[in-house]
């Protein structure tokens, strides 16, 4: 049952980490516009014809799709609904079918009979096609335009279904490369905030205090969390609100003060100077770094601990070793003793551990929130079968 | 009726037009292999504007390159809008307020050959397409040149395709005139061809025919072949179209190409003159496609040809024309060692071959941005009052007024090269944007 405790104790502590990576990988990708450029990058890509026009082009700048893209700082659109794809790139082919007025011909001899006309959309279409040079592009309109059976609803259906398809296998490049982008995060994260996952996994075995809380606090999170999984899509910014409204302060917190979060103190008081995406997000973090704060996770820079607690004679006993042993103090228990080892006397294993325990949750945390909510859920219904948790005594 | 006023050159095409490395980033040394991010960074509003700052202290670069730079800073600064339609409106609501009803000129530029390394991400083809919508749009204001390569369509297959777009066009909005697609054609040698290219032939035979003008670049400075075989586009005696042996300007043509040959030969004895290289560092060689005299073959055999110089030889050549001897002017040390291999200060060149060419103009663009330096505008005003040496008419009747729009958006804005204009040349604005223009076009 400890062992549960344990592992419930680290997916909750994985799953508000990875929360604090997803806003950082929203953040960055925002800047850098990423969902937007890759967007017009599959586009082009579908939409390629090196026979004839680079449609991939002519189509984001089609009025109808043009006038959705912030003009103020060039921002590409982000997300481009089928039936608007479908309707403009039948416009673009209708126009290859729109070859001009002969220059002889005045206003007064026929020009004026063909505007008054209601175009068929279907005929330009299929002008348009036969004025484009045969190449794969052309084949594969061609090949929609068969089927369509001359209806525009029926044309527009198949372009749909093709643009969806495209689209489906874009989400799914999207998906990857954001997991590259999340495991950068992930190490930043888990750097920034000195995040060791061996060391978190024996703190939490050891202080069965700390346990606790996670423990129940991870419950309220999975009990809340299928509630409102089953009635709707949970987003990122649904999972920290959860968290957040877990009621954190009314917990039995052992040390907060542990982890002295300064830097989100001192952001806030100049918060007014970012625009309103950053100031939300700059706020998430906040947030998550209160949650750790207050839930007094063994996380955070302190030069009481390792690394930063290691001087320079530790490093030089590492390289004479059995030369000369550290005297330590007398401790009361294993919780202590395992603190004061990795703290005070290290060796060549704790520098290891630690390195290691950061690469775990570097990669951990790439696996992203959603991932670790659903582990979370699942562990806590693992327990629930088994017995109640005991109370607090350390061990 | 007064003619319409006409701005005869500007630039609607936008940086996804040109390939990556059109701002010729790799010359500058350590750049080299950041052409597409350095394209990229210089995308952001934030720092060109801190470039605009820092090019007043960029003293140690040769003015050659501080002129790209400012090029490259001007071309993304309006470049980087959204469609051509976006750039063409900057640019018209400028003529707007000088007349209710301009005519501006946009030259569209084919640039699939520019560079053997890499393709612009919009093709001509698709360019072109883009730009005939402005023409739907704006059918009383906007007036393309198409632009022509020979080494993408040569010879009659040339000319059908350029015919479709002389020979269909947009209702105007004032009149029931249908107006064509193309107002004229547009080639631009510094990508890599001569103008005297044979494949070229019966495109000038149709445009003489059909009285459409042609407009060539015609300076040392500008966008230019950026590949790494200039060496195959240079041969040592290249073809060359001639006139008839009958034709009585046979030997005009035939001394000129002479001295063609002789320039090309003197370029290749250079080090690294003509030379291929990784990095399209074409600099000089590059001139030897523009060079003024390599229109006299086309011109002795088509003397009806209405044909532009555009830029009027470039400032640089403007401002030393008028000197005794070139090599005493205070001129940079690269281009007095240009002159000297060359043989010709191109102004110059231009100018005299203007006063025995009566179809042959040129165009004040891009070097308006330095009438504010005193050499320069006292050199085109004698040029505008000289006289030809056919019917003594006042060279300044075949001089056309352009702005090079956006290529100088850097030194001074649409607005500013307009007011230049009034203040500096006072009279020959008018006459320049209206008749001279009028009769270029008919």
């Amino acid at each position: 049952m400890r062992t549960i405790e344990i592992l419930i104790a680290l997916a909750l502590v994985y799953a508000i980490l990875s929360i604090l990576v997803s806003v950082l990988v929203e953040w960055r990708s925002g800047r850098k516009k990423l969902r937007g450029t890759m967007l017009r990058q599959v586009i082009y890509q579908m939409l390629d014809d090196p026979l004839n026009q680079n449609y991939g082009y002519l189509l984001t700048k089609h009025p109808l799709i043009d006038s959705m893209k912030n003009k103020e700082d060039n921002r590409p659109f982000q997300y481009l609904e089928s039936g608007l794809f479908a309707d403009a790139l039948i416009d673009i082919i209708c126009d290859h079918s729109d070859t001009g007025i002969p220059v002889v011909a005045t206003a007064n001899t026929g020009v004026n009979d063909t505007s008054v006309q209601v175009p068929d959309v279907v005929k330009l279409f299929e002008n348009g096609l036969l004025n484009m040079k045969p190449s794969p592009f052309q084949k594969s309109l061609q090949g929609m335009f068969a089927k369509s059976d001359h209806k525009y609803e029926n044309l527009k259906k198949s372009i749909e279904v093709w643009y969806n398809s495209g689209m489906d296998r874009a989400t799914g490049w999207y998906k990857r490369k954001l997991g590259k982008i999340s495991l950068i995060w992930g190490f930043v994260v888990a750097i920034t905030l000195n995040a060791d996952s061996i060391h978190m996994f024996k703190v939490i075995s050891m202080d069965s205090n700390l346990r606790n809380n996670l423990n129940i606090m991870a419950e309220g999170v999975a009990s809340n969390y299928i509630l409102l999984d089953s009635v709707q899509k949970f987003d990122m910014e649904q999972q920290l609100n959860l968290i957040v409204s877990q009621q954190v302060a009314k917990l039995n917190v052992t040390d907060s003060s542990r982890f002295e979060i300064q830097v989100g103190k001192a952001i806030s008081q100049n918060l007014n100077q970012y625009d309103s995406v950053n100031q939300l997000r700059i706020s998430q973090i906040n947030q998550i770094m209160d949650v750790t704060a207050q839930l007094g996770l063994p996380i955070g820079w302190n030069k009481n601990e390792a690394p930063l607690s290691w001087d320079k004679q530790d490093i030089a006993r590492w390289f004479m070793r059995g030369k000369e042993e550290k005297i330590l103090r007398k401790t009361k228990n294993r919780y202590d003793e395992y603190l004061q080892q990795r703290n005070e006397n290290p060796n060549f294993g704790s520098l290891f551990l630690w390195l290691l325990g950061i690469v775990i949750t570097g990669v951990m945390l790439s696996y992203g929130s959603p991932f670790w909510f659903q582990i979370l859920v699942k562990l806590v219904n693992i327990r629930k079968s088994g017995l109640k948790p005991k109370t607090v005594k350390n061990e | 009726m007064n003619s319409p006023f006409t701005n005869i050159h500007i630039h609607v095409f936008t940086s996804e037009c040109a390939p990556p490395n059109f701002l010729r980033v790799r010359t500058f040394k350590g750049l080299k292999w950041f052409a597409k991010p350095i394209k990229k960074w210089l995308e952001k509003p934030k720092v060109r504007k801190r470039i605009w700052r820092w090019d007043k202290r960029l003293k140690y670069l040769s003015r050659n390159r501080r002129t790209r730079l400012n090029k490259a800073v001007s071309f993304l600064s309006v470049g980087s809008k959204s469609n051509q339609l976006e750039v063409f409106r900057v640019s018209l609501k400028v003529a707007k307020s000088y007349n209710g009803y301009p005519r501006v000129v946009a030259h569209t530029l084919d640039m699939d050959f520019m560079d053997t390394n890499s393709l612009p991400i919009i093709p001509y083809a698709t360019q072109l397409h883009e730009v005939l919508e402005i023409k739907k749009y704006y059918p009383d204001n906007f007036f393309p040149f198409i632009s022509v390569d020979p080494r993408s369509r040569s010879g009659q297959n040339l000319v059908n395709w350029i015919d479709y777009y002389f020979t269909h066009g947009v209702k105007s909005n004032l009149s029931d005139e249908i107006i064509s697609f193309g107002a004229g054609i547009k080639l631009y040698p510094a990508h890599g061809f001569f103008p005297f290219d044979p494949g070229l032939d019966e495109l000038y035979a149709y445009a003489e025919k059909n009285k459409i003008p042609l407009m060539f670049h015609c300076t040392r400075v500008g966008s230019q072949y950026i590949g790494r075989a200039i060496e195959q586009l240079i041969p040592e005696k290249p073809e060359m179209l001639m006139p008839t042996e009958q034709s009585p300007d046979f030997q005009k043509a035939q001394k000129a190409q002479g001295e063609i040959y002789s320039r090309i030969y003197r370029y290749y004895q250079k080090k690294k003159w003509i030379k291929n290289n990784k990095h399209g560092v074409n600099d000089f060689a590059c001139d030897l496609f523009s060079h003024p005299q390599n229109y006299i073959p086309l011109m002795c055999k088509y003397p009806d040809l209405k044909i532009c110089l555009a830029h009027m030889g470039g400032d640089e050549e403007i401002k030393f024309m008028n000197a005794t001897n070139l090599q005493d002017t205070k001129a940079p040390k690269t281009l007095k060692k240009i002159w000297d291999v060359d043989g010709h200060n191109w102004a110059v060149l231009i100018k005299n071959l203007m006063k025995d060419y009566k179809n042959l103009y040129a165009d004040i663009s891009s070097t308006i941005s330095e009438l504010d330096e005193k050499q320069v505008l006292q050199n085109i005003r004698l040029w505008l009052n000289e006289t030809d040496n056919i019917n003594q008419n006042t060279l300044g009747d075949r001089i056309l007024f352009g702005t090079d729009f956006f290529m100088t958006e850097m030194q001074h804005d649409e607005y500013e090269l307009y007011q230049f204009m009034q203040s500096k040349l006072g009279n020959w604005f008018n006459k320049m944007a209206q008749s001279n223009a009028n009769n270029y076009f008919n």
